[in-house]
């Protein structure tokens, strides 16, 4: 059973198709990205996720069926915009939102404190929330969407506002919950982080995915027909190689059709070149967001 | 249910603990205090409890029949000579005193001679003891019921018996209308902030983790009853403090204003009944205000709008006064948003029948009902939609109400 299955839902406002049959599922135990650009539809597709929309067509199946009153208990989210009471004190704000998630009082203060020390936000438990740094602000919503341990955590935009060393905490802080066994969807432009977090990615764009799949094979679909190769010293002419792209000290190779990587290699070798590195291209997930939402904007 | 309880005590400490409700709710007994403070003081600058005197040429206070003693009550001091008061007004031991001549009886006439003029108070209990001497001859419950009448003894009945009116109110008969302006001022205080609260929910996003918490049934209903509450305790400490208020007027003055706090037992069930579910459609409707419009400052503004149907039922008081059963009034009292203060007008100064009460609490049990549903659905169609609107024919279109959020 996937903790979340998406199937060929499709949501309008008006005239405008904010999502056209997407489909897609989710794992427990494992970290999903969510990507798009803006207003491609993944906050729609969040929220349809979460039942506050209903969708025009398809199905969602949250942990085993439709959404219920339940299960929100079992799901955490964050919003990309913040919402927290700003005029009442931090422990106040994220006691009452767990036990809202159907946490005892004493079991949520409890944790909070655990969790507070955790970020470093215990010293400002009594201060008022709209008195905190954004990024404190920030790792307090985080608190509030894992705070009775969901099964399902949906986090859009995680990293904003956090500095290195909280972008770090709250990285391990998802790796752990993955390991435990919770399933993590995360929407987020910050590629980097996608490529280092998430293990399947599903992108969509004008509504409609446009990737879908393992993050290594994505990458490995959309690599080009090239090498990079770094060498002791110039690198000797070579035949099937139809251009050639210098980065510092490192050659990219582009091969014509027909030619193999190990043809290249063997070449290489026979030529007598010391090589230093030598693998297939593989392009970043930058590069292929771009080219796959630029392909789709044209 | 739990969760809507979570919601209710939230919605309730958050208000009851913020600056702004406890100056409310102190600014009604330091407005008590003031009017009772300055009441004392300018009935403590009418009084003077020095003695007055008398000098009786006429020998009709020879055996003089002093009057009981009551609030403003002063010695009345007798003279055997104009030489002796004067004597004594001089020294300030006396106000002032009358002289009555030898024929007093015939002419009615008297003279009073003072330095400054006596309050009204020794002026007033001189003349209760002149009525009392001149009922002398008579049978003494006579001279009693005699000197006590005057215009307050006439006293208005409805024909049933059940309520009177007298010349001069009590704050009894009044409370209904007192319960009318408390309404309106727990509605102006209360309502804006429940608006204010929703408005804010929405702009800051608060709404989306709420709603991915609890329902929105329970969401609104949590807020609904938190605001019940939170009126239940202004009114109650409004109640407290206006109590001790007319205990201690009534200690200071012992006016017949404050004597009579009874009220008839129809009166205090109609307004129970038409009070409560005029307070959650109220609330309700507010909520659904905060969160259609698309700011917290708009809310504000709008929300006014919901004191003047409250209003109009006092406008029109002479009518109600008038005519308490036509058909302006009645229809006014079954309207649902004018129905409470209507009611508590008409109550005031009549018997309103029981079937119109009856079905006044039942329209406005329904238009409850009717307002927490509008309100369900206009949360969920605006809570999402930030910086916009959601119109009149949207909320009552026959859509999903899903499909008024907002998109990205």
């Amino acid at each position: 059973m996937h903790t979340v299955e998406v199937s060929h839902i499709s949501k309008a406002f008006g005239k405008t198709q904010a999502v056209a049959d997407v489909s897609f599922h989710v794992e427990r135990g494992e970290i999903f990205g969510l990507l798009g650009p803006n207003g491609a539809g993944k906050t729609t597709t969040i929220r349809i996720m979460l039942d506050i929309f209903k969708p025009d067509a398809g199905e969602v199946a949250v942990l085993g069926g439709p959404m219920t009153e339940e299960k929100k208990n079992r799901i955490g989210y964050m919003p990309e915009e913040r919402g927290l009471y700003q005029d009442i004190t931090l422990e106040r704000c994220l006691t009452y939102l767990a036990t809202l998630k159907g946490l005892p009082p004493a079991e949520a203060h409890r944790r909070l404190g655990q969790w507070l020390e955790r970020f470093d936000l215990a010293a400002h438990r009594a201060k008022k929330v709209k008195e905190l740094s954004k990024g404190m602000q920030q790792k307090a919503q985080i608190i509030a969407a894992v705070i009775h341990e969901p099964e399902l955590l949906i986090v859009d935009e995680p990293f904003t506002a956090l500095d290195p060393v909280n972008t770090q905490m709250v990285k391990d802080l998802m790796r752990e919950l993955r390991d435990r066994g919770t399933a993590i969807i995360m929407s987020t432009h910050q590629m980097h982080q996608v490529e280092e977090l998430c293990d399947r990615i599903l992108l969509i764009n004008r509504g409609r995915d446009v990737l879908y799949g393992n993050l290594d094979d994505v990458r490995r679909q959309h690599s080009g027909h090239a090498v990079v190769v770094r060498a002791v010293g110039d690198l000797p002419p070579l035949e099937g190689v139809v251009s050639a792209s210098r980065h510092n000290s490192e050659v990219r190779l582009n091969l014509a059709d027909g030619v193999t990587p190990q043809d290249v290699l063997k070449a290489l070798v026979q030529a007598g070149c010391a090589l230093e590195k030598f693998e297939i291209a593989v392009p970043s997930l930058d590069e292929i967001f771009i080219r796959v939402v630029g392909k789709g904007g044209e | 249910m739990f969760k809507l309880r979570l919601i209710a005590v939230h919605e309730y400490k958050r208000h009851v603990l913020r600056k702004r409700f406890i100056w409310a709710l102190l600014s009604v007994p330091a407005m008590l205090a003031l009017m009772v403070g300055i009441t004392a003081l300018a009935v403590r600058m009418e009084r003077d409890y020095r003695p007055v005197g008398y000098v009786d040429h006429s020998g009709m206070l020879a055996n003089p029949v002093m009057p009981p003693e009551g609030e403003g009550a002063v010695e009345i001091r007798a003279f055997p000579g104009e030489a002796e008061a004067q004597k004594a007004l001089q020294a300030g031991e006396i106000q002032g005193y009358y002289v009555l001549p030898a024929d007093y009886v015939q002419t009615n006439k008297v003279e009073l001679v003072y330095l400054k003029p006596p309050k009204s108070n020794a002026t007033s209990h001189f003349w209760d003891f002149m009525q009392m001497n001149w009922l002398a001859n008579q049978p003494p419950e006579l001279a009693r019921r005699v000197a006590a009448m005057s215009d307050d003894d006439i006293v208005v009945q409805t024909p049933d018996g059940r309520r009177e009116f007298a010349a001069e109110p009590t704050l009894g008969d009044l409370l209904p209308v007192i319960a009318a302006v408390a309404f309106m001022m727990l509605l102006g205080f209360s309502g804006g902030y429940l608006v204010q609260v929703v408005s804010e929910e929405k702009e800051n996003r608060t709404m989306e983790m709420l709603i991915t918490s609890a329902s929105a049934g329970e969401f609104i209903g949590g807020k609904v009853v938190g605001l019940v509450c939170v009126i239940l305790t202004q009114a109650l400490a409004w109640l407290a403090f206006a109590g001790v208020a007319i205990a201690v007027a009534q200690r200071l003055f012992q006016t017949p204003f404050l004597e009579t706090v009874r009220v008839d037992a129809g009166v205090a069930l109609t307004i129970l009944a038409v009070f409560a579910p005029a307070f959650v459609m109220y609330s309700a409707l507010m909520t659904a205000l905060g969160a259609t419009v698309a700011e917290p400052q708009e809310a504000q503004q709008i929300a006014g709008l919901f004191i003047l149907p409250n209003v109009v039922p006092l406008w029109m008081m002479m009518t109600f006064i008038q005519n308490p059963n036509g058909p302006v009034a009645v229809a006014l009292s079954l309207f649902p948003l004018t129905s409470p203060i209507s009611l508590a007008i008409r109550a005031t100064f009549g018997i309103v029948p029981a079937w119109q009460a009856a079905v006044a609490a039942a329209l406005l049990v329904l238009s409850a009902w009717g307002a927490v549903w509008l309100a369900g659905r206009a949360f969920r169609l605006g809570m999402l939609r930030y910086g916009k609107r959601v119109g009149l024919a949207e909320l009552f279109a026959r859509t999903k109400p899903a499909a008024g959020g907002n998109y990205a």
